[in-house]
């Protein structure tokens, strides 16, 4: 009973050094375990896949800092596909502070598999006012992205050519950390048609699973395990796939702290019970 | 790697340890790093209005249409160039909330154009975007290829309706209402809980994130800077 | 002026937008996208809203030289440091954003890449610590309802994980028997025995096809996800947005006005 007791009162500062060593241990060991890939991870991959090449898909930035580990590694990883399988990318953003992320992600990129700014692709830079901006883009881009992060006339750069609205827009992936992939849904999606991809934080996966049965979603990947199941599926292992097994470990973790908690609680109460 | 990188890298590392004190307790460590970042913040926001609202879709704006009236005489680009007086002097009418409530009922203006447009945006937005396809994708027939996806598919029209109902209804939840209510509570708690565990592992993602920079790209980085000396 | 005017435009706006999405044709079609482009260049100057306060708030703790005058410097500092970085790196590039600058001290992207996303990131990171405290404090299997939430919750984390589903799995048939056998103690026999059941039947289970377990683990997740979770989400969203529609409805009427009473 008394070792029950602790272990209800035990201090938080020690729960918290058992997260820092759950993380950090299995982090320096690289050990990689093939899994299964989940099938809306899948037809993510399947539906850039599937783009001819030339094709134009628009990359929007809707997560900052705040959901790092989380987005970045999904628009690193897309951004590879889409370049090798030649497809061009624009660039666009609904975070402000999220924009240098998906810019630096593109950058990376494209040095990588040789692309030239402006042929290849690029960066709109970032606009306020999210909803007026997705459903303006259904009638013509160029009302609201004049010119591109720099001050370019997007009719300068070859890219944008024959890009005016959605109509030219073969696939739009929003890696967002809230409300973003739902209200592209609901405007570039559900008034213009445009097929929509989300790659979003594990607290956003849920709010988005009655899209993608209702078919609203082409694809979805949720969390670090979504992002580590694309880098599995390109092939090219990134953060996402090196942070999976910390993220098991903590979750076992977590598991067990759940069901120590409840086990001490039950014990305690019935003994209280007894002994009235 | 090179001197600003290796700099950056010592201060974004100085940084993260600072707010992971706090784990420990309150310290002005902590509060060093919290008021800077609401600092840092405050003017990322700035320069990002200045850049791409008042620079791009204002300034530039204006001057292309204007040259193009230069240029070409067409009293079209004239009047695209001129009618953005009206958004930039909203704009500022927004601003007056700067100056206290005696100058700042001004904002109101703005402030009803943007709630009037955002209403109606949202009007149709939930009705086609949301209600219409969500309502259809629940009538489901019940039957398939296989045992499982008529299970899934009894099972999800079942819980669309019966949580609908426990959520919505305000009559008291006796008899058959009750009924259908305790069922759509079961459902709520699975989607409750499904909730919780997607949202523990976001958690312990920014956390592996952290330690990540802190273990490979600080540490590591580092050794790697002293080696390349 | 001050109260009917704004009432008016809000109406006149908001039954344009809808009208126009109805009938996209001319005249409607091009104002319409005129409307959109202006309520983006006015969000822009919401994003402005907030700085003054902030500044006025702290240079007022600096003069007053409260016990926190040091910390109102830092954010001053920071704010001001930052503009500083923005309008350098924007004279030289022509934009706040050249990734070329990353690698300059000071400049407004290098200044993002060190300081504003160690800042945010690690801000965020500290809740990993908060959800793990609150799982072992508050998430108790207590009744019924609370005990489905948290099966629900530990098969959605086993599903995500890619090591270590066995001993997760363990650990759900014992807090199973445990939570059984305590609604025994509490005279519930019949929902005691049915987890205690239930309990059982997974560790037996577990013992006989373990590698079984290993491999539906991610399905039985994606099940949870993709059917009794999509249909409370669902039931969940077409009510919020049936609220959204009504709110908005009253808004446009006039009868909603509290978005008013704000100055």
């Amino acid at each position: 009973m008394k070792f029950v007791k602790w272990l209800t009162s035990v201090d938080r500062r020690i729960i918290f050094l058992l997260v820092i060593l759950v993380v950090l241990v299995p982090m320096l060991i690289t050990i990689s375990i093939p899994f299964e890939v989940g099938e809306p991870a899948q037809n993510a991959f399947n539906a850039m896949d599937s783009l001819p090449p030339g094709s134009v898909v628009m990359f929007s930035v809707d997560y900052d800092a705040t959901s790092y580990p989380e987005c970045h590694p999904m628009i690193v990883a897309m951004t590879h596909h889409a370049f090798k399988k030649d497809l061009k990318i624009i660039l666009v953003a609904n975070i402000a502070t999220g924009l240098p992320l998906g810019q630096e992600a593109l950058e990376r990129g494209a040095a990588e598999h040789g692309k030239e700014y402006g042929v290849d692709y690029v960066n709109l830079g970032y606009r306020p006012g999210m909803v007026a901006i997705m459903v303006g883009m259904g009638r013509e881009i160029r009302d609201f992205y004049a010119q591109d992060y720099a001050n370019a006339n997007v009719d300068s750069l070859p890219v944008m050519q024959n890009v005016h609205n959605y109509d030219d827009i073969a696939l739009l992936v929003s890696f967002a950390h809230g409300m973003q992939v739902e209200t592209w849904i609901a405007y570039a999606g559900a008034r213009f048609g445009q097929q929509i991809i989300g790659g979003v934080t594990g607290v956003v996966a849920p709010d988005l699973y009655p899209y993608l049965q209702s078919g609203q979603l082409v694809g979805l990947l949720g969390g670090l395990k979504g992002a580590s199941e694309y880098e599995s599926l390109i092939n090219r292992k990134g953060l996402a796939s090196r942070g999976m097994p910390a993220q098991s470990a903590a979750h076992i973790l977590i598991i067990l702290l759940i069901v120590i908690g409840s086990i001490s609680e039950f014990i305690i109460n019935a003994h209280s019970r007894r002994k009235k | 790697m090179n001197f600003p990188t290796i700099l950056g890298l010592w201060i974004a590392a100085t940084l993260t340890i600072a707010i992971f004190s706090f784990l420990y307790k309150d310290n002005p460590l902590y509060k060093f790093a919290e008021h800077l970042y609401v600092g840092v913040s405050a003017a990322y926001w700035v320069i990002f209005a200045a850049k791409f609202t008042m620079e791009q879709q204002l300034i530039n704006e204006f001057s292309a249409n204007w040259h193009l009236y230069l240029d070409t005489g067409s009293r079209a680009a004239f009047w695209e160039a001129w009618i953005l007086v009206i958004p930039t002097i909203l704009g500022f009418m927004m601003l007056t909330r700067w100056f206290g409530p005696k100058v700042g009922w001004i904002s109101r203006w703005p402030i009803a154009f943007t709630i009037g447009l955002g209403t109606g945006l949202a009007i149709t937005g939930s009705i086609q975007g949301v209600q219409l396809p969500q309502v259809q994708a629940t009538f489901v027939p019940f039957w398939g290829p296989d045992l499982w996806v008529v299970v899934g598919n009894i099972l999800l029209f079942t819980g669309v309706i019966s949580s609908i109902i426990y959520f919505y209804f305000s009559k008291p939840h006796k008899g058959f209402l009750g009924g259908v209510s305790r069922v759509g509570i079961i459902f709520i708690m699975v989607s409750f809980g499904a909730a919780f565990g997607y949202t523990v592992m976001s958690r312990v993602s920014l956390l592996i994130g952290r330690l990540y920079f802190l273990v490979y790209e600080w540490i590591g980085g580092t050794i790697e800077f002293i080696k390349a000396l | 002026m001050k109260r009917t005017l704004p009432l008016v435009i809000t109406f006149l706006s908001g039954v344009f937008i809808v009208v126009a999405f109805f009938i996209p044709h001319e005249p409607f079609g091009s104002l319409e996208q005129r409307m959109l482009v202006w309520l983006a260049i006015l969000s822009g100057f919401t994003l402005l809203l907030g700085v003054d306060s902030l500044v006025k708030h702290h240079v007022r703790k600096i003069s007053r030289k409260s016990k926190d005058t040091f910390y109102s410097i830092v954010t001053l500092v920071g704010f001001f440091g930052t503009l500083a970085a923005g309008i350098v790196t924007w004279a030289k590039y022509g934009t706040p954003l050249e990734f070329a600058s990353l690698n300059e001290i000071g400049s407004f992207f290098w200044v993002y890449r060190w300081i504003m996303v160690p800042l945010q990131g690690t801000m965020f990171a500290l809740l990993a610590f908060f959800i793990a405290s609150a799982a072992y404090r508050a998430f108790r299997a207590r009744t019924l309802d609370a005990t489905l939430l948290l099966i629900a919750a530990i098969l959605v984390m086993v599903g995500r994980v890619t090591m270590g589903v066995i001993p997760a799995v363990i650990a759900l048939a014992t807090l199973l028997i445990a939570a059984g056998i305590y609604r025994f103690f509490m005279r519930k026999p019949v929902f005691g025995a049915i987890l205690v059941v239930i309990g059982a039947a997974v560790a037996v289970l577990l013992l006989i096809f373990p590698h079984d377990a290993v491999r539906l683990a991610p399905h039985v997740q994606e099940w949870i996800m993709s059917v009794p979770q999509t249909a409370a989400r669902r039931g969940i969203l077409i009510g919020v947005t049936l609220g959204v529609v009504a709110m908005s409805v009253r808004i446009i009427l006039g009868i909603e006005r509290t978005y008013l009473s704000s100055t």
